[in-house]
């Protein structure tokens, strides 16, 4: 079957009640999840995840990747009308959105966030489509070696494209990594480091730990200071865009719908990359510079664009190759796996009705999150003055509840609030969370691969440099490694 | 800070260290295919070495800047939370999940919140009444039952 004609069959799997409630409820959460300040859409995800378990795999997919772009659009309302991201990635959008809403241009900072985050999912979308099936054709070719070498490129990416210390980003992937090891053996089934308790042969699950580190510790933190805001109010009629601010913003949302993609293809790059980037060479194509950090609209288009279409390219990587390259992918990799599928290059074969209905159901929610954020923006908005302090502890029960529901034991739910109590500290400590939950989900890829190839070469190393598919992957593996540190010195030797 | 980072390298060696001393009964190598034991010191080897480096970044540090704790109302919180995370934990298989929500939401709103008691009873209700919800009769998921049979 074509594209089109495996496109149209995912359109008929979403054009059902049940396909439309999966996607509206997916994108509703997103909104709400991202309006939150302190709460991502990973850390969403990853409460949500035990309320699929009994779903349609084609439905929980659909859903939760609906959180995971409608976190996008939802982010901006908290930055444009109480100067507070819901995201990081809406950062920027806080930046200029909050000044727009004090010269009562709010409406309009909203409206062109929401046509920009339209257009670049849509556009972003179709990308993906094209970006999947053409790197699914190029992975199929792929062997031990080169999965090992994704996976590790996996990891240290997102320590390399950390804002950070690489130092701190690496080591939090070689903790996943080690977390990863506790178990059983994969190639042998012997128990390993299960220090006699049987506990532990089944190893640290992804969910209970991703609910720790995510929704629990950022409730937690989030709990520290709850100074409660009043958001600007905003109307219907302020959200009309005049003819020259449109005419100002237009390009922003073509640009930074481009940059968005391609920094999403990257992984570890994320939507907060995007969203800089995207802001910065806007800032360079803008008749009004000086405007931008003031209240400029074409810098809210740029980063609002931005971190809509890396959402979508970040997925690319993990349909076409089964490498997440965010934590929100992350968490859907992990979904599929709890859903009995197999992620990898063979996805867009073994699944293509999961694949193409999943692609199908993002043109459907970004139409359903332009609804609520243009129309009824004045009503989500009007949702922010639920007092914060009300909602935390719901959450935090949502998330021990949850974490409960997966395996029915208490030991996952104690590993949910040790995790909870890690995350914590860890956000204490400046350390990232997010290579440590990648890591633990590409673990078991990553040291069966490399077994497997040590394996075929009888123990060489020389397998890796010995297909070309390989040595450009470990070419991009050493530029990744390499980069971040000598970023740091070029910098050091700059300011001296 | 520095003190922060200086525990946080140490758990990190005593991982990699645990990581070594936990499979040393494995083998490493055996006949011509890596064994049980060679990712875990592979991992070991690495996570001692950024250890080691992330212990130097903490040195270089300015030993005055403190770390980011929170103080007075945001730290009685934080307390006062996390013994109530525990605590629901251990009462939800005595009392049931539904009580236990109910009771952690409303001493965390009410206690550890400063929020008045009727809406934190409310906001305890609607929690409660929302896990059932969901995950008792739309997911069929049977939790643990208290002694009033929900």
């Amino acid at each position: 079957m074509d594209t089109f004609g495996l496109l149209a069959q995912g359109f008929s799997v979403v054009l059902t009640p049940a396909g439309l409630l999966a996607v509206f409820f997916g994108v509703l959460i997103g909104q709400v999840v991202g309006a939150l300040p302190g709460l991502g859409p990973a850390a969403g995800m990853a409460l949500l995840l035990p309320v699929t378990f009994g779903m349609d795999p084609n439905a929980a997919v659909m859903m939760l990747a609906g959180i995971l772009y409608g976190g996008m659009y939802g982010g901006t309302i908290t930055s444009v009308l109480i100067n507070v991201p819901g995201e990081s990635s809406s950062v920027m959008s806080a930046v200029d959105g909050h000044q727009l809403a004090k010269r009562g241009r709010g409406g309009a900072a909203l409206s062109v966030a929401a046509i920009g985050s339209f257009f670049a999912g849509m556009v972003g979308t179709v990308a993906l489509a094209i970006a999947a099936v053409a790197l699914s054709n190029i992975a199929l070719r792929f062997n031990a070696p080169e999965f090992f070498l994704l996976a590790l490129i996996g990891i240290v990416a997102t320590a390399s494209l950390t804002t950070g210390s690489p130092v701190r980003a690496l080591m939090m992937g070689a903790v996943g990594l080690a977390i990863g090891t506790v178990g059983t053996d994969p190639i042998s089934g012997n128990a390993r480091l299960t220090f006699g308790s049987s506990y532990l042969v089944d190893g640290f699950d992804f969910l209970p730990v991703a609910i720790g580190l995510f929704g629990i510790a950022e409730v937690l933190a989030s709990l520290e200071n709850t100074a409660e805001e009043k958001p600007i109010r905003t109307r219907l009629r302020d959200m009309w865009l005049t003819a020259a601010e449109w005419a100002q913003s237009r390009m922003a949302i073509v640009r930074g719908s481009a940059i968005g993609f391609v920094v999403g293809l990257l992984p570890g790059a994320g939507a907060t990359v995007a969203a800089f980037l995207a802001y910065v060479v806007e800032r360079r194509f803008s008749k009004n510079p000086e405007m931008f950090g003031k209240g400029a609209l074409d810098g809210v288009a740029s980063s609002e664009s931005a971190n809509n279409s890396s959402v979508t390219g970040a997925l690319a990587p993990m349909l076409a190759l089964g490498i997440p390259g965010s934590t929100g992918t992350a968490v859907l990799l992990a979904a599929l796996i709890l859903q009995g599928i197999r992620p990898g290059p063979t996805l867009m074969v073994d699944q293509p009705v999961l694949v193409w209905s999943l692609i199908a159901s993002m043109f459907v929610g970004n139409v359903v999150l332009l609804i609520m954020n243009l129309p009824l923006a004045p009503l989500f908005a009007a949702l922010l003055r639920i007092p914060y302090v009300y909602l935390a502890p719901a959450i935090l029960t949502f998330s021990l509840v949850g974490a409960y529901a997966a395996t029915m034991s208490f030991t996952t739910l104690a590993i949910a609030v040790g995790s909870g109590f890690v995350g914590y500290l860890m956000i204490k400590a400046d350390l990232p969370r997010a290579p440590l939950v990648l890591a633990l989900v590409l673990a078991p890829l990553l040291e069966e691969s490399l077994r497997q190839s040590l394996l075929l070469s009888l123990g060489s190393p020389s397998i890796f440099i010995e297909r070309p598919f390989s040595v450009a992957l470990l070419v991009l593996l050493i530029v990744f490694l390499a980069m971040p540190f000598v970023l740091r010195a070029m910098a050091r030797r700059k300011a001296i | 800070m520095r003190r922060l980072e200086l525990s946080a390298a140490a758990i990190i060696l005593a991982m990699a260290a645990a990581l070594a001393l936990g499979t040393a009964d494995l083998p490493f190598w055996s006949d011509i295919t890596p064994g049980d034991r060679f990712v875990p010191i592979l991992i070991a080897s690495v996570l001692a070495l950024l250890g080691v480096l992330f212990a130097r970044e903490a040195l270089e540090r300015p030993a005055d800047e403190s770390a980011p704790w929170p103080t007075g109302e945001g730290a009685r919180r934080i307390l006062l939370l996390f013994p109530l995370i525990v605590a629901l934990g251990f009462a939800a298989d005595r009392l049931g999940f539904a009580v236990a929500v109910f009771c952690f939401v409303f001493l965390a709103t009410f206690v550890a919140l400063r929020r008045s008691i009727l809406p934190s009873i409310l906001a305890a209700a609607i929690a409660a009444g929302l896990i059932q919800l969901v995950f008792v009769v739309w997911l069929g998921i049977r939790l643990p039952k208290g002694p009033f049979g929900f």
